[in-house]
C-alpha cells in the first residue's frame, strides 16, 4: 500500500497523520506539496490532514479546496484510488464537493477538545471493515464539525450506507449526530475525530489504529 | 560610556534644538528627568524618532528598569543551564544532544483592552521567543487571573481571553497543555494572562541574538508593519486611569496561520547555515530587536525604513520603529545564503525583504528615503536605560494573628462548597477549548484517567518527556510577598515531582502593581527574595522571564502574582505518575508534613468563612526537598499508583481531584471505586482536612508497607489515610445503582455523582450568564 | 416598515489576516486586475417607524460591532 499525505499552508495533523500510519502500518509515507498540480498515480491512499489551512479564512477549507493539488485530488478519486480527509480535511473536502454537506460552527459556538463515543454507522467500507464489533472512543478538536445537509441529501446518505459514523451523543449539532460521511463509491471518508491521535497506547487510547487497518485490509499491505 | 561619537549623518530638523512638552514625552512614557538624560547621552537634543525609540526601549518593559536590582539576584546557572536570562528564553540540557527553550511572558494590559486579540497576540509572542532560538514548540501553558465573578466584566473578560489562547494555539499547532485560572476582585481592573511556550532544539543548534559580520544583510521577514501597537509597550508601563480608557492605541491582531508558516519556514531555514542572528519583533518592535542584535553584537546596525514593508503607506518612521506589528521577525543572514532564504521564505508565501545592514560604528542608524531619520549610540540606547532603585516601604510585618473559625465545622458540605468555588471548581470549561493533542505527544490529559500535576509531553522520537507547571498563590502573597514567592516555586517543583520528573529550571512571570509606590517594590523585593531562595534550595534555577509591572487601575493593585513556570524531566517517559485512582484496593497516603493545621489565607477560610485573614503556611525548603526526593525515589521503585500535590484546598480537596479525575472505576472490572477513610482520623477538624500546610503529597499505592517504611527510613511523616475499594457488584443492580462514595471516618458518606456536579457545574453556570 | 442595513468591517489600518489571505487567493484566481479585497460583516435589520439612526448607531457601536477594531457604517432604505 502507497500512502501521502497533504500538506497546506496551516496544515498541522500533517506529521501525526505520516507518524501513525507509518507505526500502525508499517508503510512508508510522502509528503505532497499543495502547490504541486500531480502526483504520483501510484498512491493508494491520499490524505488530507486536519489543521486550519489558510487560516480557516472565509470558511473552513474553502481556500484549500482551491488550490492547485486539488484538481489532481479529483482525478486520484477518479482513478479509484482512496482519500481520508480528517477534521480540516474532511472540510475541505465538502468544500471541494468531493462529499456531500458541509461543515459549519459548532453548535456551542465553541471550539471543543474531548473524546468521543462513536458508533459505526457502516462496517463494511474500505475505512471500516477491521473495526471491532463495539463503539469507538476517538477525540476530536474543532470548531467547525456541525455537519450540515438537507433532508434529501440525508435520505440519500442513508439509502446508500454513506453515513460511516456516528456521535452516540449531540457534540456539535450535525444533523443525525453524523461524524463521518462517505462517497457514494465507499473510497472517500471524512471525517471530523482524529484517529491518527489515538493510535499509541503512551497516549491512552488505540481505537484510531483500526481505521487503518481497515484499509490495509482492503488495499493490501 | 564614552561620550557619543559625532557622526557625519545630518540629523532632520536639527536647524532648531527641538523642545518637547511634558505631555509629549509621558505619551512616549518618558519623565523630564529621564528625557535630560538623553540629551546628555546624545549631547543634544534628540529628533522624534530617536525620542521615541528611547521611549520605547526605556519603558519598564524592555529596561526592567525598577525590577532589575533584585532580578540581578536570583540564581540563574546551573551545570544543566545553557542559557540564562538575557536571551529570548532559557534553555537547558535533556541529554543525548538535546535542549529545551521555554519562556513565560505577560499579555495583560492588552488583554484587558481586546481580550481576544490580547490574549491571542500574547501566545504569538511568547511561540516567537521559543522558536527564534531554533526550538520547534511543543508545548503552551498559562497562567490567568480574573476580577471577581460578580464583576460586570469579568466573564465576557474570560470568554475573550480563552477564546483567544485557544483560536492562537489551536491554528499554529502546538497543544496547550497546561494552565490555571484564579479569580479575585483585586484583578477587577487588571486581568493577568500570562503564556508560557516550550519547546525541543538540538544543544548544539541554538540560535542567539547576537549580530556579527560587518556589511551582512539585516532580512525582515513576515508581516508588513501597521500601527498595532504603537505606543504598546510604554502602554504596558503605564496604570490605567477608568477615563483614560477611551484613548486607545490601534490594537495588535494576530494571525495565527502567518505564524504557522512563519514556525515552518525559520525552522527549515535553521537547517540550512545561514543565520547568524535572529530576533523576534515583539515589545518594541523594529527598536528592540535591532538594537538588541547590535548590542548583543558589540556592533552598528543601519535600517532602511523605507524598506520596511507597511500595511499604510502613510506611517512615520518613528510609527515604524514602535509598531508591534505581531508575527515578524529579523534576520542577520549570511550574504551567501541570502538567495536559499529567500527560495524558503517564497515556498512558505512569506516576504522577506533586506533593511539594512550591520556597520561597524556602533549606532542606530535610520534613514528614511534617503535621508537620516536619525542616529542613537546603542549603548545609549541599551547600557545607559535608566535603573531605579526606587523607595521600598518597610513591609507590614506579616499578619500572625491566629485564625478563628466563626461556623460550626461540617466536613462534606465544606467539601462540596469548595469544590464547586471559583478558584477551586472544575476548569473544563476553560481547557475543552484547548486543542490539547495535536502533536501526539501529549501523554497527561486534563480530567482523564491519565491527568497529572504537571502537563507530560513526549519528546517525539525518544523515551524522554517534559513535565511543565505554571504556579502561584496571590493570596499567600498578598499577605506574605516573600512567602507568596517562596510558595510559587515550590509548589511547581511539587507539580513536577508528582508527575514523575525531576525538576530542572525555570520562568517566571513577575505581575505587580505601580513599583513607584514604595509599598509595591517592597513587595518586588520580598517576592523576589523568595523565589531565590526557593530556587536556590532546591537547586531549580531561574533561566527567564517576564516582568509585569503597574497592574494597577485608579490606584487599586493587584496582589502580588508572582507566577512560576516549571520544567522538569522525565528520562522515561513510562515512569510518568498520573494522578487518577483507576484501581481498587489502593492505600492513601499522606506524605510530608504531618502537621495538618494551617487554615491561615486557606481556600477554606476564604470559601467557607468568608475571611481573608492570618499568616499563610510557612515554606521549608529542606522538608520540601525531602519529601520530593521521596516521592521520586518511591516512584523509581514502581511503589506508587498516582500522586498528587497537596495545596489549595488541603488534603480533601486533593483527595477528591484524585478520585474525580478519569471515570473513578477499577480499571480491569469498570466497577466504580469507593473512597473510605481509617475511623481513627480525625472526624471534623477543619485544619486537618482543609488545612494548607505544604511540602506533602498524597499518594496511592498497592505497596503501603514498603511506603510507609521507605518515609520512615527517610524520615519524613506519612499518615495511613484509607482505601479505595470496588462497589460490589450486586447481583441485578443497574448502573444507576452501582455509585461510588467517600465515607469519612465518623461514616458520613457523599457519592462521587454529586461531587462531580458540584466540581463541574459552577464554570459552565456561570458562563451562561 | 423601513430596512436598515448595518455593514461592520475591521477598521482601516488594522491587521485583517482573513481579507489578505482571501485577497492573496483571489488575485491568483485568474480574474486579473482585483486591486484588494475587504470582508465585513451585513446586518439587515427590519425596523418600526419610531427606531432612530442614533439608536441604531448606538446598536452598533455597543453589541455589532467592536469599537476597538471595527467600523459600521448605516443605511436607512
Amino acid at each position: 500500500m502507497r500512502a501521502a499525505v497533504v500538506v497546506f499552508p496551516g496544515s498541522n495533523c500533517d506529521t501525526d497523520v505520516v507518524t501513525g500510519l507509518q507505526t500502525v502500518l508499517g508503510i512508508a509515507v510522502d509528503r505532497l506539496w499543495h502547490k504541486q498540480t500531480h502526483f504520483d498515480a501510484a498512491y493508494d491512499l491520499v490524505v488530507l490532514p486536519g489543521g486550519f489551512s489558510y487560516g480557516d479564512y472565509l470558511r473552513c477549507g474553502a481556500i484549500a479546496a482551491h488550490s492547485p493539488i486539488m484538481a489532481e485530488v479529483k482525478r486520484h478519486v477518479e482513478r479509484g484510488g482512496y482519500l481520508l480527509g480528517i477534521c480540516n480535511g474532511f472540510q475541505i473536502l465538502t468544500e471541494a464537493g468531493l462529499l456531500p454537506g458541509g461543515l459549519r460552527g459548532n453548535a456551542g459556538l465553541q471550539f471543543i477538545c474531548r473524546d468521543v463515543a462513536l458508533q459505526v454507522a457502516n462496517r463494511n467500507s474500505p475505512f471500516t471493515c477491521a473495526l471491532p464489533n463495539a463503539d469507538l472512543t476517538l477525540p476530536i478538536a474543532h470548531h467547525d464539525g456541525n455537519y450540515l445537509i438537507d433532508d434529501d441529501g440525508l435520505k440519500r446518505l442513508q439509502d446508500q450506507d454513506q453515513i460511516a459514523l456516528t456521535y452516540t451523543t449531540p457534540v456539535n449539532g450535525s444533523v443525525a449526530n453524523i461524524a463521518g460521511v462517505l462517497s457514494a463509491n465507499k473510497r472517500v471518508l471524512g471525517l471530523m475525530p482524529h484517529p491518527e491521535r489515538a493510535v499509541d497506547q503512551a497516549v491512552g487510547n488505540t481505537d484510531g489504529r483500526e481505521i487503518f487497518l481497515s484499509l490495509q485490509t482492503t488495499i493490501g499491505a | 560610556m564614552s561620550k557619543p561619537v559625532a557622526t557625519q549623518a545630518a540629523i532632520v530638523a536639527t536647524d532648531e534644538a527641538p523642545t518637547y512638552s511634558p505631555q509629549v514625552l509621558r505619551g512616549l512614557g518618558l519623565k523630564v528627568d529621564e528625557y535630560e538624560k538623553i540629551v546628555e547621552l546624545l549631547g543634544r537634543a534628540p529628533n522624534f524618532t530617536e525620542l521615541a525609540v528611547f521611549g520605547a526601549l526605556w519603558s519598564e518593559h524592555c529596561s526592567y528598569k525598577s525590577s532589575k536590582k533584585y532580578l540581578k539576584t536570583l540564581p540563574t546557572t546551573a551545570p544543566w543551564v545553557i542559557q540564562g536570562p538575557g536571551e529570548n528564553a532559557g534553555v537547558i540540557d535533556l541529554g543525548d544532544g538535546l535542549a529545551a527553550v521555554f519562556k513565560i511572558e505577560s499579555h495583560n494590559h492588552p488583554s484587558f483592552i481586546e481580550p481576544y486579540q490580547g490574549s491571542a497576540t500574547g501566545v504569538g509572542g511568547i511561540l516567537r521567543d521559543v522558536f527564534t532560538m531554533g526550538a520547534r514548540p511543543i508545548a503552551l501553558l498559562n497562567a490567568l487571573r480574573f476580577g471577581d465573578p460578580s464583576h460586570a466584566k469579568t466573564r465576557s473578560l474570560m470568554a475573550g481571553v480563552v477564546a483567544g489562547i485557544g483560536g492562537y494555539g489551536n491554528c499554529v499547532g502546538v497543544p496547550t497543555v497546561g494552565g490555571e485560572c484564579q479569580f479575585h476582585a483585586c484583578y477587577n481592573g487588571n486581568n493577568l494572562v500570562n503564556a508560557m511556550a516550550v519547546g525541543i532544539a538540538q544543544a548544539d543548534k541554538i540560535f542567539y541574538a547576537k549580530a556579527a559580520g560587518i556589511g551582512n544583510p539585516v532580512v525582515y521577514v513576515g508581516a508588513k508593519t501597521g500601527r498595532d501597537g504603537v505606543h504598546g509597550a510604554t502602554m504596558a508601563s503605564a496604570a490605567f486611569s477608568a477615563s483614560e480608557q477611551a484613548s486607545r492605541p490601534t490594537v495588535q491582531v494576530g494571525d495565527p496561520f502567518k505564524e504557522k508558516l512563519l514556525i515552518e519556514a525559520c525552522l527549515e531555514l535553521m537547517n540550512e547555515d545561514a543565520i547568524i542572528a535572529i530576533q523576534d519583533m515583539g515589545a518594541a518592535g523594529l527598536t528592540s530587536s535591532a538594537c538588541e542584535m547590535a548590542s548583543k553584537g558589540g556592533i552598528g546596525i543601519r535600517l532602511d525604513l523605507s524598506a520596511v514593508p507597511l500595511r499604510e503607506a502613510d506611517l512615520q518612521p518613528y510609527e515604524i520603529m514602535l509598531s508591534e506589528s505581531q508575527e515578524r521577525m529579523l534576520m542577520v543572514l549570511k550574504p551567501e545564503a541570502t538567495a536559499r532564504a529567500q527560495a524558503i521564505f517564497a515556498k512558505w508565501d512569506l516576504d522577506a525583504v533586506v533593511v539594512g545592514s550591520l556597520i561597524a560604528e556602533p549606532v542606530l542608524e535610520m534613514q528614511w528615503h534617503g535621508e537620516s531619520a536619525g542616529v542613537i549610540p546603542i549603548a545609549a540606547l541599551v547600557d545607559e536605560a535608566p535603573q531605579y532603585d526606587r523607595p521600598v516601604a518597610a513591609l507590614a510585618s506579616p499578619s500572625q494573628q491566629l485564625v478563628t473559625l466563626t461556623k460550626p465545622v461540617a466536613i462534606l458540605p465544606a467539601l462540596q462548597q469548595l469544590l464547586a468555588s471559583p478558584n477551586l471548581a472544575s476548569k473544563r470549561w476553560i481547557w475543552q477549548q484547548y486543542d490539547r493533542h495535536v502533536g501526539v505527544n501529549s501523554l497527561s490529559d486534563s480530567g482523564a484517567a491519565t491527568a497529572s500535576d504537571a502537563a507530560v509531553v513526549r519528546v517525539t522520537g525518544t523515551r524522554k518527556a517534559l513535565a511543565m507547571a505554571t504556579d502561584c498563590n496571590p493570596f499567600y502573597g498578598a499577605a506574605d510577598p516573600y512567602i507568596g514567592g517562596a510558595q510559587a516555586v515550590v509548589e511547581s517543583w511539587r507539580n513536577l515531582v508528582a508527575s514523575g520528573a525531576k525538576p530542572l529550571a525555570l520562568t517566571n512571570n513577575l505581575n505587580f502593581g505601580n513599583p513607584e509606590k514604595p509599598e509595591i517594590m517592597a513587595q518586588i523585593k520580598a517576592a523576589v527574595t523568595g523565589i531565590g531562595d526557593a530556587a536556590r534550595a532546591l537547586d531549580y534555577p531561574v533561566v527567564s522571564g517576564n516582568v509585569s509591572l503597574y497592574n494597577d487601575t485608579d490606584g487599586v493593585g493587584i496582589y502580588p502574582t508572582p507566577v512560576i513556570g516549571g520544567v522538569g524531566l522525565l528520562a522515561d517517559y513510562n515512569q510518568r505518575l498520573s494522578m487518577a485512582l483507576t484501581q481498587s484496593g489502593l492505600s492513601l497516603i499522606q506524605l510530608g508534613s504531618g502537621d495538618n493545621s494551617w487554615l491561615g489565607r486557606s481556600q477554606y477560610l476564604m470559601t467557607v468563612e468568608g475571611q481573608e485573614a492570618g499568616a499563610p503556611p510557612s515554606v521549608d525548603f529542606a522538608a520540601e526537598r525531602q519529601v520530593g526526593e521521596l516521592v521520586l525515589a518511591l516512584n523509581r521503585q514502581q511503589r506508587l499508583a498516582a500522586c498528587h500535590d497537596i495545596s489549595d484546598g488541603g488534603l480533601l480537596v486533593a483527595l477528591a481531584e484524585m478520585w474525580l479525575t478519569g471515570a473513578g472505576t477499577d480499571a480491569t472490572t469498570s466497577l466504580p471505586l469507593n473512597v473510605q477513610l481509617n475511623p481513627d482520623l480525625p472526624a471534623s477538624d477543619a485544619g486537618f482536612w482543609f488545612g494548607e500546610d505544604q511540602a506533602r503529597y498524597l499518594v496511592a499505592t498497592l505497596h503501603p508497607d514498603q511506603v510507609l517504611a521507605a518515609a520512615a527510613e527517610a524520615g519524613v511523616p506519612a499518615l495511613l489515610l484509607g482505601q479505595t475499594t470496588a462497589v460490589a457488584a450486586a447481583a441485578g443492580a443497574t448502573a444507576g445503582e452501582m455509585v461510588g462514595k467517600l465515607t469519612l471516618p465518623d461514616g458520613q458518606s457523599i457519592t462521587r455523582a454529586a461531587l462531580q456536579t458540584a466540581h463541574e457545574a459552577w464554570l459552565p453556570a456561570y458562563m451562561q450568564g | 416598515m423601513r430596512k436598515a442595513t448595518i455593514i461592520v468591517r475591521p477598521k482601516a489600518g488594522i491587521l485583517d489576516p482573513q481579507s489578505q489571505t482571501i485577497e492573496r487567493q483571489v488575485q491568483q484566481s485568474g480574474v486579473h486586475g482585483i486591486e484588494s479585497l475587504h470582508l465585513g460583516k451585513i446586518f439587515e435589520l427590519v425596523i418600526g417607524d419610531d427606531v432612530t439612526e442614533s439608536a441604531l448607531a448606538a446598536l452598533a457601536q455597543d453589541l455589532l460591532a467592536n469599537p476597538v477594531m471595527e467600523d459600521f457604517e448605516i443605511t436607512l432604505s
